[in-house]
């Protein structure tokens, strides 16, 4: 399972609690654990992501092991210890004003 | 998304006007959206331009006599009409004036900042536009300048009486540079003859100091018997009005700058 | 016909004001969503207990909110508007960043 930290907004569309667990089938890659984070929490569509293209949204940005992964292919294999739970993939908002 | 019209009859059937001026219909309660295309593939479409606040479509009426009957208002487009439920559209500007476009009175190209419609008289629509308060009696086909003794026409919301047809509000402020009250007083205008002749609504609201502007979607009516007028400011303040505009007071006071108010009466 | 529901949208968040038919007590509910603008909220004509709701913000773009209970719950309902008319655009309506320009358009002689 991986665990998937939310910022507050998205927790707040999504009902859930600051991290989330979720089962990634295959290969965990960046695209893959949106994928199914999506699919769990269908109103996140769209707020993470665009629809139509899948990139990430230009205010976010995402982090695990300390890097910022924000920059990473959608099949970019995410690091192991993301993949085995030991670490989350952190989706976090730029910090900006107002 | 700029506006959001639910059908007049099914509460599973929205409207919904975009930035970037699409207008878009769900029939599902809101889960998945289909645009009607055929408003932005208007043969028009190449010369619309956004306003400072971008393309917005930001008005949807339905005529209560024929829901087939759909207007939108998209700054600074102008304003367009469909009789066949937004299958075709054709623009309905004639009688505008923009001084601003190279073309005074060009089919496309004028400002709307918003359309209000009596339910009573689907045919008589009242606008407030980029300058100028106008009112059409034919659905559009032409429009009139009823702007009369304003001391500014220049503003964003207007509204009619929930039961006089006539009586219509304004809030104006004092120019497309100053979106301030002028003289810094919060002043509503009523008409009672629909227009031309105008009378400033002062009695509760502040007239010193006040520089708060009220946006386009701010106002509306409640259909209480003595129909109720309110309002909403960047300012954070909401008004009512119970007495048909006479006497105003805040309702609340403290909000973050008010985007929009709709009223229901339950 | 025995009271009045005012839905506000601001800048940060949604409110519900809410009267009897006096209309001089109000009731303000706690912000709906308080970290969203909400560009505009309205019920339907035919079920007052219906509300839709348009909700967006800087990071995560444009989303929907409906409430079956006049205001008291809400869901996030479809918020996927793609436009096909003119050159394919990226989906949604991204929230502008010039907020404040809900009201502006000044094309003629804005600085």
């Amino acid at each position: 399972m991986v665990r998937i930290e939310l910022p507050h907004h998205l927790r707040e569309l999504a009902r859930v609690d600051r991290e989330v667990l979720i089962d990634v089938p295959g290969a965990v890659t960046v695209g893959a654990v949106l994928d199914a984070l999506e699919a769990r929490f269908p109103m996140l569509q769209g707020t993470i992501r665009d629809h139509v293209t899948g990139k990430r949204r230009p205010f976010l940005r995402f982090f695990a092991c300390e890097d910022d992964l924000s920059f990473l292919p959608p099949d970019a294999p995410l690091p192991d210890a993301v993949a085995i739970g030991a670490e989350p993939f952190m989706i976090i908002g730029a910090i900006a004003g107002g | 998304m700029w506006h959001l019209e639910p059908s007049l009859t099914d509460p599973d059937t929205v409207y919904a006007g975009v930035e970037d001026a699409a207008l878009f219909k769900s029939t599902d309660g809101g889960v998945s959206w289909s645009e009607l295309s055929a408003l932005r593939g208007h043969s028009t479409g190449s010369k619309w331009a956004p306003g400072a606040g971008g393309l917005c479509l930001h008005t949807i009426l339905i005529d209560p006599e024929n829901q087939d009957r759909l207007y939108v208002a998209i700054s600074a487009a102008g304003a367009f009409r469909s009789d066949d439920g937004g299958t075709t559209w054709k623009p309905i500007t004639k009688g505008l004036h923009s001084k601003y476009l190279p073309d005074p009175t060009a089919e496309v190209g004028h400002c709307v900042h918003r359309i209000a419609m009596h339910p009573s008289r689907p045919q008589t629509l009242f606008m407030q536009k980029h300058w100028d308060v106008m009112r059409s009696d034919d659905r559009g086909e032409s429009w009139q300048k009823i702007s009369g003794n304003l001391p500014t026409d220049f503003g964003f919301v207007i509204d009619v009486h929930a039961h006089e047809p006539e009586t219509i509000f304004i809030v104006p402020i004092k120019s497309d540079s100053e979106h301030y009250p002028l003289d810094g007083k919060l002043q509503v205008f009523r008409s009672r003859t629909g227009g031309n002749e105008w009378q400033p609504m002062t009695k509760g609201l502040p007239q010193k100091d006040c520089y708060v502007n009220v946006l386009r979607e701010a106002m509306d009516v409640d259909s209480l018997d003595k129909c109720g007028v309110y309002f909403g400011t960047t300012g954070g303040q909401v008004y009512a009005s119970t007495d048909g505009g006479e006497s105003w007071n805040a309702i609340v006071r403290d909000l973050p700058p008010v985007v929009s108010i709709e009223v229901q009466t339950i | 016909m025995s009271g009045v529901r005012v839905l506000v949208g601001t800048r940060k968040g949604a409110f519900i004001l809410t009267s009897d038919g006096t209309r001089q007590d109000w009731q303000v509910s706690a912000p709906q969503f308080g970290g969203w603008q909400f560009y505009h909220l309205k019920g339907s004509p035919v079920d007052a207990n219906r509300i839709y709701a348009s909700q967006s913000n800087d990071w995560f773009g444009q989303t929907m909110q409906r409430s079956s209970d006049g205001g008291k719950t809400w869901e996030t309902v479809g918020n996927k508007f793609s436009t096909t008319a003119f050159p394919a655009r990226t989906s949604g309506t991204t929230a502008r960043r010039t907020r404040g320009n809900s009201s502006a358009c000044g094309i003629s002689s804005r600085p």
